[in-house]
């Protein structure tokens, strides 16, 4: 028989025994046992922009002027936008952005005659973009979107697919998008034609990578190609003598962007900057180039101030004029659409930021800020935007 | 333009690896690519809707098309 203690031994450590025998039986803990229950559905993150949008300028599309041309192209744009960050579990999320236009006086006046839309117009916007972690370095993304205004309403559908490898230095990604829109067609009178479409196929590789402990650089290939009816009905083309003709364009267009941008933080000052670069052409005939200089500056922890420069050049298309001669070929390629002129852009903009997840307790989790942003370009176009933004984790 | 991409991705995958332990710049904030996307979504709006040269790369078409806005 046994003594005393001996038996204690043997009855602790049969337990321990059953212990992991159950433990193994019950298999490896999950996820939820180590981090503790995923609550599922919730709302993280609620962001508001309200932006204002002023511009003046001309242009030989608009039919708001002479004849001759160009027209004004004076409009304002109250847009406010909403961003929702919703958390649906630890493996997916979905950011769902709704901006709306309310625009006053834009276009010509010929569209009037049948729309409302150069007079005032509202457009909405809804788009559901969710992020998917498949597996410990592969997210997979979708974004489905609609868009609804006067003479137009559109859909989108998309995909992507990104993967972090060497220890989440670098990674790859690639992701398709199809657009559709279909909308009403008019002539430069603004007589109704019926209705009509167009569709827009896009793919996109992408990839970056860490290139030290302050320093990271990223940018993608995009192509993009568009069939349909490419033209804005509306628009005019001035001719000599003092008549209009219709805009022309291909019924076909495809697009090349390629783009990269440096980030680069200092630590010492508390700043980064960033340089982004993106070249474009097209077999419109338009090629351009766009440089983007950033600088951010910390003021306190949870505060920034962002001052940025732009400038943007391009060709303009093969076709386009801001006359054509009295005796035209009306089978031909012509656009006066004032975007698809050679020209070159600048813009400046100033903004101030809360960091949200650092914001101070007594402000309980909100976060505001501010934009003032100008844009001008060499064809007579210029735009003053002033945004404000107020946000909340929830 | 594709090949430009293709030697551009081989360059970066050369580049030296960054330890987990020493990533805390590059996790702040401002140096996120989408560090504000309200933001990023209204200035691309903006240049989709005046440059027949925006778009292309995932977002709307530029303007001239009539696109979107």
């Amino acid at each position: 028989m046994e003594s005393r203690p001996e038996a204690v031994v043997v009855v602790r450590t049969s337990l321990v025994t059953l212990a992991l025998l159950a433990g193994i039986a019950s298999g490896q803990p999950t996820d939820a046992e180590i981090i503790g229950h995923d609550e599922g559905w919730r709302v993280d993150d609620v962001e508001l922009r309200a932006e204002y949008l002023s511009q003046r300028g001309h242009g030989f599309q608009s039919q708001d002027g002479p004849i001759a041309g160009p027209g004004s192209e004076a409009m304002g744009v109250f847009e406010p936008y909403a961003l929702v960050t919703v958390h649906q579990n630890d493996k997916i999320t979905h950011e769902i952005t709704a901006p709306v236009d309310i625009i006053s006086a834009a276009s010509p006046d010929a569209v009037d005659a049948t729309t409302q839309a150069s007079r005032r117009n509202e457009s909405e916007d809804l788009e559901i973009r969710s992020t998917f972690k498949l597996w410990e370095h592969d997210l997979l993304t979708t974004r489905v979107g609609a868009h609804h205004e006067e003479p137009m309403s559109s859909g989108s559908i998309g995909a992507g697919w990104r993967h972090s490898f060497a220890d989440d230095n670098a990674t790859i990604g690639a992701n398709a998008n199809i657009t559709i829109d279909g909308f009403d067609d008019h002539d430069h009178y603004g007589d109704y034609l019926g209705k009509t479409a167009r569709e827009t196929f896009n793919l996109n590789l992408t990839g970056s990578q860490l290139l030290s402990p302050t320093t990271v650089i990223d940018g993608g290939y995009g192509i993009t190609f568009q069939h349909g009816t490419l033209d804005t009905g509306w628009n005019a083309v001035p001719v000599a003598g003092g008549a209009l003709s219709n805009e022309i364009l291909p019924s076909d267009r495809v697009r090349h962007a390629l783009s990269v941008r440096l980030a680069q933080h200092v630590p010492v000052t508390r700043s980064t900057l960033k340089l982004w670069y993106r070249a474009y052409l097209d077999d419109f005939g338009i090629q351009a180039h766009s440089v983007e200089v950033a600088a951010y500056q910390y003021v306190v922890p949870w505060l920034y101030v962002r001052g940025a420069y732009r400038y943007h050049h391009q060709t303009g298309a093969d076709f386009f004029t801001t006359q054509l001669p009295m005796f035209y070929d009306n089978t031909a390629l012509h656009t006066a659409d004032s975007d698809l002129a050679p020209f070159s852009a600048n813009e400046w903009s100033v903004q101030v930021a809360m960091v949200r997840d650092r914001t101070p307790a007594a402000l309980h989790d909100w976060s505001f800020g501010a934009e003032v942003l100008r844009y001008w370009r060499s064809n007579d176009l210029q735009i003053t935007v002033v945004s404000l933004t107020v946000g909340r984790r929830m | 333009m594709f090949r430009a991409v293709l030697v551009g991705l081989i360059l970066l995958a050369s580049c030296a690896i960054v330890p987990r332990n020493r990533r805390q710049h590059l996790a702040d904030p401002t140096m996120q690519p989408d560090e504000d996307v309200l933001r990023d979504r209204a200035h691309a709006k903006i240049h989709t809707a005046r440059e027949g040269a925006a778009g292309g790369d995932g977002e709307p078409a530029g303007g001239g098309c009539g696109c979107s806005n």
